[in-house]
């Protein structure tokens, strides 16, 4: 694909996205709340976009694509399970928003704290997040690189498709916050996923229509349709790779913040039903994509070039890869700018308050607005580096966000929970993370993220156990929203 | 974890289908080479847990929900 060909579907991308942008800014108003939540009035519809296409990123045609390649159908267990984590939205969406809206809270991380009864632990949850979410994000945008660069045949370098990335998602972001976030994001939902059909149509087509590419993967690539399969997807592998992502939902701040910002239970409703359907159609297109790569480009030493591969060789036309290629890009984008604001939301008012107390709200968006660059800096800086302990501390991202997850529960179903519990068990399931992933050791043959998260519930119940819990033992969190769910008949 | 709450049957059933969405590819499907394997019982588990959470939210009475509260002095924080 010609690199001047694919400038001109970046700039048509980038003057659309543009345009969103400035829609969105005419609906800004002033405060924290409408920059971080958009007021908590964001609609059905663009909430649903928005969650799918930030919790969907460019991992699905990249990362799950090559996974597919790789290991086989087991891409499509350990994505589904991911799927039936979503589940979890059912029970903490309605708890998340309804004690957000109550005590005003913009930030996961704010919510733990109050919960607790500790700043600390805000301030922990907020720091940790972005150790982890910085160098998640930098392999976003290094997947960015590698698709212009692997798609243009060099055409366009690595380093130039970093740049482009970090330079879209940070207007996308500062142009009006989640609102330009939420707007872009339901933007790229819509290309990606028309964009995907076409190519997967095209190419099974190419290759001889659904029976014929069915009928060629079965009798060429048996294997892949088997669990293990080829040997990627051993049981173990598979389970500590589906853990983390099963809690996901929770975990991730920059998916857990949306759940304070739709305007009513009824748009997040469709929120949900929105993202699943989205989910599991792009799900199925995303693993039948990375099947047909095995077809059409077999015998690639890196099966994370698949896509590229697969786009680069004339495969595809171009009316066809260009758009997808766009496609890919808006994607990893979405999840940059998500995140870039959710870090910054909580550096604002979790972190910075703490250094600078009495410091008020204009002072705390002023900062947000800066760590927004330095996140987006930061991680375009060590993507162009192409540390090995950027790819080391993302993968590791998902396993130590899980060791948050006993704290998220316990404070909505335990009273007993205490801050000590809390602060030791994130501490030394981190520490476990931590340990684990740079000695190489193993423990059992079991996978990290499973030792980290025993380690981290244990802590938790127990410290919690031999403390005091805070005086109101979460009131406002367990009996104070009782009422509501039982009106709004969740469970 | 306490008396507050009882497991949701749809939450029961969901947990039933993630063990099998482990065991059934790996002790059954692990000899089947085909699409009609692992893939056609993950396409179904997924199409499964799609319905039960469609229809558990389907049930939601959304709007019963609480108008929203002016910030007011007290009660911002727990």
């Amino acid at each position: 694909v010609s690199a001047a060909l694919v400038w001109t579907a970046i700039a048509l991308y980038a003057a659309a996205g543009l345009v969103v942008v400035a829609l969105a800014r005419r609906r800004l108003a002033t405060g924290a709340e409408d920059f971080y939540l958009a007021g908590r009035h964001v609609g059905g519809l663009v909430s649903a976009a928005s969650y799918a296409a930030t919790t969907y990123s460019a991992f699905m045609m990249l990362g799950l694509a090559g996974l597919t390649y790789r290991g086989g159908v087991g891409a499509l267990g350990f994505e589904l399970i991911y799927f039936a984590g979503l589940g979890l939205l059912l029970l903490f969406g309605p708890r998340i928003w309804l004690v957000g809206r109550r005590f005003g809270f913009i930030t996961p991380s704010e919510m733990l704290g109050a919960r607790y009864g500790s700043p600390l632990l805000a301030g922990l949850v907020a720091v940790l997040s972005c150790a982890f979410l910085v160098p998640y994000s930098s392999v976003q945008l290094l997947g960015i690189g590698y698709l212009l660069s692997g798609t243009t045949d060099g055409g366009i370098s690595v380093e130039t498709g970093i740049v482009l990335g970090a330079g879209l998602a940070a207007v996308w972001t500062i142009g009006a916050g989640l609102r330009s976030v939420a707007w872009t994001d339901a933007l790229q939902a819509i290309v990606i996923l028309v964009t995907a059909v076409a190519a997967l149509l095209f190419i099974v087509d190419a290759l001889g229509g659904w029976g014929t590419f069915l009928a060629r993967i079965e009798a060429e690539r048996g294997p892949w349709l088997a669990q293990p399969g080829p040997g990627f997807f051993s049981f173990w592998t598979f389970v500590g790779l589906t853990l983390p992502w099963f809690f996901f939902a929770i975990s991730n701040p920059q998916v857990s913040q949306r759940l304070f910002t739709t305007e009513d239970m009824a748009a997040m409703r469709t929120m949900i039903v929105g993202t699943l359907s989205f989910g599991l159609l792009f799900t199925v297109i995303s693993i039948l994509w990375g099947f047909s790569a095995l077809l059409v480009v077999p015998d690639l030493a890196n099966p994370d070039l698949a896509t590229p591969s697969l786009l680069a060789g004339g495969n595809v036309p171009a009316v066809i890869a260009v758009p997808l290629v766009i496609g890919i890009l808006a994607a990893a984008i979405t999840t940059v700018d998500s995140i870039a604001l959710t870090l910054a939301s909580m550096v604002g008012r979790d972190v910075y308050p703490r250094a600078e107390p009495g410091s008020g709200e204009r002072r705390e968006l002023l900062v947000g607005k800066v760590v927004i660059l330095l996140v987006i800096a930061a991680a375009a800086f060590f993507a162009s580096l192409r540390l090995d302990l950027i790819s080391l501390l993302s993968v590791a991202s998902s396993a130590a966000l899980l060791v948050i997850v006993p704290t998220i529960v316990g404070a909505f179903f335990w009273r007993r929970g205490t801050a000590a519990g809390a602060l030791a068990s994130i501490l030394a399931g981190t520490g476990v993370v931590l340990a684990l992933q740079l000695s190489g050791l193993r423990i059992a043959a079991l996978p990290n993220p499973v030792v980290s998260f025993a380690v981290a519930i244990a802590v938790f119940v127990g410290i919690s156990l031999v403390t005091r819990p805070p005086a109101d033992r979460g009131a406002g969190f367990i009996d104070g929203i009782r009422d509501d769910l039982r009106q709004m008949r969740v469970d | 974890m306490e008396e507050t709450m009882r497991l949701p049957l749809w939450a029961a059933g969901l947990i039933v289908l993630v063990a099998l969405g482990y065991a059934v590819p790996y002790l059954l499907l692990s000899e089947t080479e085909a699409w009609s394997g692992a893939f056609l019982f993950w396409i179904v588990f997924g199409g499964v847990v799609w319905g039960i959470l469609v229809a558990r939210v389907a049930f939601w009475n959304v709007h019963a929900a609480p108008p929203r509260r002016a910030p007011g002095p007290e009660g911002r924080r727990p």
